[in-house]
């Protein structure tokens, strides 16, 4: 009895080492389609028809899903009927219509007005599995719609991404609209453009808070450039730090409670860390050349910055504890304006090549250092999003001055700024 | 005591000889331990060939103080900055002594034109000839001073210290290239180096204030060249 | 430290001696062997084999029914039989009942259905009137000339595809090489099972890198296909551990479950699903 199992193990083996033996191997190394066709369809009217509500809808919608490269759009004007009827669950929707478009995830909804309140109803279905992927009811102001479009448009992406998009968070920015630079805020697509500031002076450089909604910028109000920091929504100012000398780039540590500038104050431009009330608490830099820009990474133990002590411009880190000094860029001869991701993955930045900035991105340890912008003028500033997939950066082409985001391989680029005026240092918020 | 112009010349072959000394003491020490190796691989022949090494040293030193001239010329900018301010500031302080006599001596005569005169007019135009200062030029990336440069901002110290009231800013500019932070931190270099500058010359330092105000505000709009040599400059307001 | 120039020299040539000598014949010799080891003079090569000669079929787009170079096949054939069809129903006109001739002509005007679908049917309900006995002989005789006629002209016609599949024929330097696949016998045509599957289910894969967090995934699967191009089985061997991308995998097999060709005999695949593609 024993041999004979003996014996069967020993077949089976065989067999399976056979029939493996005879396994076709095949490696597929890339999807043959990379984006998923979708319709974006009209949202449907619950009661009262008020079109101007449905195009604002679909005009976000589309904006934001486009740049997010998930999707392509399957063309609106070949729509069937079943554009048109409000389906607000698997069972009300005839995908055999959407299949035969090739599209493969439909956006349906439905809006009604009552009470004075709108309440918008959403839903994002998958044709070839027949179902709901995610569906929101939102209930807001009749103005909030754009708002609302964004929050769904972030829905949709952490329903395929499983992480949020970006699309309801904020850019501050500074602009000379009224002749001089004063501090601005938009939404991610520049509707709603707000001034916040009225220093008649110089406004430079913003950065957002992580915790609250404040905003720390140079201004030189006060016939210096000082840091001055300033509260959104009470739209109450103070001064952080008017030292002497320069007070610039000033950068809010991840947990809201440091912040780390340039201070001039000793004759030379130097990393200090200061509290949130001014004083300082620490000096990063000690050398004779020029130390500007810092770039918190997220784990707040490094900062990147730019340095010319090598002679030109580069980046390096310096590590918060030990002070320790190590050069990140090594190529070229004037690179700039570091931004570390908020996954601290990457370190985008500018370089001066052949008379014109672009914009690259690179490890933290200096490996795959990757170009991603091209074309003419000089794109400086970059500034990542909440969820590190896109970038926003200031363009300066034939002396107009104008803000534009990407996705973070580069692709993707769209101005978002209203032309008319030069718009420059952008800062993208976190989470709103 | 007459009181010499600060030395252009003087100074800078001065400073020349001090740093090429010094640099050739470092060589001396550099050659010895080169020596030295030789004495290990080939202890041998050190004796014989300690003679023909002496002949070679002698050459080296040549070699290497052309080279460090050369070096010295080009790129020294801090060296060149120290040495400024450390040289300099061994004169401003036998000038500005000397400036007190020449206060006083100033401020006799103006005694005498006061009864001729009206002070606040004087006043008026001290302010006046502040004013028309003329700016100093940079060129890309660089805070140190031209001979052009600093041939300027003698004839302004000339008239700072006759107006010791009338209390300026110094302003560094830079042109539209490169990152707006370091074109702050870089207007500033110039601003400071420019004050510096005019400290050596004589002008009290309580009478200067710099501010940098980076690539913000540009004189000329243009994107050429020639605007941009334009932008890259020092000038001088008066104070509020 | 100074000695006189010759008592010094004397003395150093003394206690040169002993080591010297061997070192500096040590060091011509490494001198002389680097030159030689570096030009490979004293390199042992051995006679590298005839390298095999191939022809591939590099375009792999799926083929499902390759019979490229195969003229019988194609349709041209049967216009031409319905151009030799058309002139025996004028030459006829009485509808002798003769069931061998009609079903030619029915079959070859279908698919010209425009020119000729009036003549057909008509010549059958007409009355017949009778025909003399020698009328039919001549008509029978006339009937086997055309028949000759139409089966010269058919042995024609395949000799005249056979000379232009020779003429495209390529010559091979090589004797025997195999044609059409590196593991080809040299006689088929078409191309592996293995790149058609591999196109098919690249087709259906849908996928988006910027669902991932990364483009370092890697997932295989074990798939059996019969004979018939279905899937009979498949399993997962590992998985990539991301959602999106383990997901967009299984819609993708799930779309490829018919071939829509046969295959030689069932075979299992092992697929290897990455992004190394996409990687650059």
């Amino acid at each position: 009895m024993i041999i004979f199992k003996r014996v069967l193990l020993l077949v089976l083996a065989l067999l399976i080492t056979v029939s493996s033996a005879l396994a076709v191997k095949i490696e597929i190394s890339a999807p043959g389609e990379q984006q998923i066709p979708l319709a974006i369809t009209s949202f449907v009217p619950m009661g009262q028809i008020q079109p101007e509500i449905a195009t604002e809808i679909n005009a976000v919608l589309d904006a934001d899903l486009s740049l997010s490269g998930l999707f392509s759009m399957v063309d609106r004007a070949s729509y069937l009927s079943d554009a048109e009827t409000l389906g607000l669950n698997s069972v009300q929707v005839d995908f055999t219509q959407w299949k035969l478009l090739g599209a493969e995830a439909v956006v349906k909804g439905g809006y009604r007005i009552e009470d004075g309140k709108l309440i918008i109803e959403a839903r994002l279905f998958d044709v070839i599995s027949r179902r709901m992927l995610t569906g929101r009811r939102y209930i807001g102001k009749p103005e909030e719609v754009r708002r609302i479009a964004h929050t769904f448009a972030d829905q949709v992406m952490h329903s395929l991404t499983g992480e949020k998009g970006p699309f309801s968070s904020r850019i501050a920015y500074v602009s000379n609209r009224t002749g001089k630079k004063e501090l601005y805020l938009m939404e991610v697509d520049g509707h709603a453009p707000i001034r916040l500031t009225n220093h008649r002076s110089i406004v430079l450089n913003p950065d957002f808070s992580p915790v609250g909604k404040e905003l720390i910028f140079t201004s030189y109000k006060n016939r210096n450039p000082d840091l001055h920091r300033k509260e959104i929504y009470t739209g109450r100012e103070a001064r952080v730090s008017h030292r002497t000398g320069l007070n610039i780039g000033g950068r809010f540590s991840p947990n809201g409670r440091e912040i780390a500038v340039t201070l001039s104050k000793d004759k030379n431009s130097e990393l200090y860390l200061i509290g949130t009330d001014g004083t300082i608490h620490r000096r990063l830099t000690n050398h004779w050349g020029i130390d500007v820009d810092p770039s918190w990474s997220p784990a707040a133990d490094k900062i990147a910055f730019v340095s010319d002590r090598r002679g030109n411009p580069h980046v390096y880190i310096v590590d918060v504890d030990s002070l320790e000094v190590n050069r990140l860029t090594f190529d070229g001869k004037y690179n700039a304006t570091p931004a570390w991701s908020p996954d601290g993955e990457r370190i985008a930045f500018s370089r001066l090549e052949d008379k014109r900035f672009d914009i690259y991105t690179i490890n933290p340890d200096g490996t795959d250092e990757r170009r991603l912008t091209f074309g003419p003028g000089n794109k400086e500033h970059p500034r990542w999003s909440p969820d590190s997939r896109f970038l926003v950066y200031s363009l300066d082409r034939d002396g107009e001055k104008s803000i534009y985001v990407m996705r973070a391989d580069g692709t993707g680029n769209r101005r978002i700024s209203a032309p008319g005026g030069d718009d420059s240092h952008p800062a993208w918020s976190g989470r709103w | 005591m007459t009181v010499t112009p600060p030395g252009q010349d003087d100074g800078k072959t001065a400073r020349k000889v001090v740093f090429n000394f010094f640099i050739l003491y470092n060589a001396r020490i550099f050659l010895k331990n080169e020596a030295k190796r030789v004495w290990i691989f080939s202890y041998r022949y050190m004796r014989k060939e300690w003679l023909i090494m002496q002949k070679i040293t002698l050459t080296r030193l040549f070699v290497l103080l052309a080279l460090v001239s050369l070096l010295s010329a080009g790129c020294a900018k801090k060296a060149a900055q120290d040495e400024s301010q450390m040289t300099e500031g061994t004169q401003a302080v036998e000038e500005t002594q000397m400036q007190d006599q020449q206060i006083s001596a100033v401020e006799e005569q103006q005694v005498s034109d006061v009864v001729a005169g009206d002070t606040a007019s004087g006043m008026q135009e001290a302010v006046l000839r502040v004013r028309d200062l003329s700016r100093i030029y940079f060129d890309f990336d660089q805070y140190v001073l031209t001979k052009t440069a600093q041939d300027t901002l003698y004839a302004n110290a000339q008239v700072l210290k006759a107006a010791p009231e009338v209390k300026i800013v110094v302003e560094g500019h830079c042109d539209e290239r490169g990152s707006d932070e370091y074109n702050l931190a870089l207007g500033e270099k110039r601003a400071v180096a420019t004050k510096n500058y005019l400290i050596s010359l004589g002008v009290p330092a309580e009478q200067m204030g710099t501010i940098s105000y980076g690539e913000e505000v540009p004189l000329d709009m243009g994107h050429s060249e020639e605007a941009w040599a334009k932008n890259r400059r020092a000038e001088f307001t008066l104070q509020r | 430290m100074k000695l006189p120039k010759k008592q010094s020299w004397r003395q150093l040539h003394s206690r040169l001696e002993p080591g010297f000598k061997r070192m500096l014949w040590l060091s011509v010799a490494i001198h002389f062997l680097f030159p030689i080891l570096y030009t490979g003079l004293l390199h042992f090569t051995p006679e590298k084999a005839k390298p095999p000669v191939y022809r591939v079929n590099l375009v792999n787009k799926p083929v499902k029914n390759p019979q490229a170079g195969r003229p019988e096949a194609s349709p041209k054939q049967e216009t031409k039989t319905v151009k030799k069809a058309k002139p025996k129903p004028v030459v006829r006109p009485t509808p002798k009942p003769k069931p061998v001739v009609k079903p030619k002509p029915k079959p070859s005007p279908k698919p010209e259905p425009k020119s000729k679908p009036v003549v057909k049917p008509t010549p059958k309900p007409k009355p017949e009137p009778t025909i003399s006995k020698a009328d039919e002989q001549s008509f029978d005789q006339k009937m086997a000339e055309l028949r000759r006629q139409q089966e010269r002209e058919d042995r024609l016609a395949a000799l005249r595809a056979e000379l232009e599949r020779e003429r495209r024929k390529v010559v091979s330097p090589v004797e025997d090489a195999p044609v059409g696949e590196i593991t080809g016998k040299g006689d088929q045509e078409g191309i592996a099972y293995a790149s058609y599957v591999k196109e098919f289910i690249t087709e259906r894969w849908r996928l988006s890198k910027y669902q991932l967090p990364s483009l370092n995934l890697e997932a295989e699967w074990k798939l059996i296909y019969n004979a018939q191009g279905k899937l009979i089985h498949k399993k997962v061997i590992s998985k990539s551990g991301n959602k999106a991308f383990d997901d967009s995998l299984l819609t993708a097999i799930m779309k490829s479950q018919n071939l829509g060709r046969e295959l030689e005999e069932q075979t299992e695949f092992e697929v290897t699903f990455n992004l190394r593609e996409m990687q650059n």
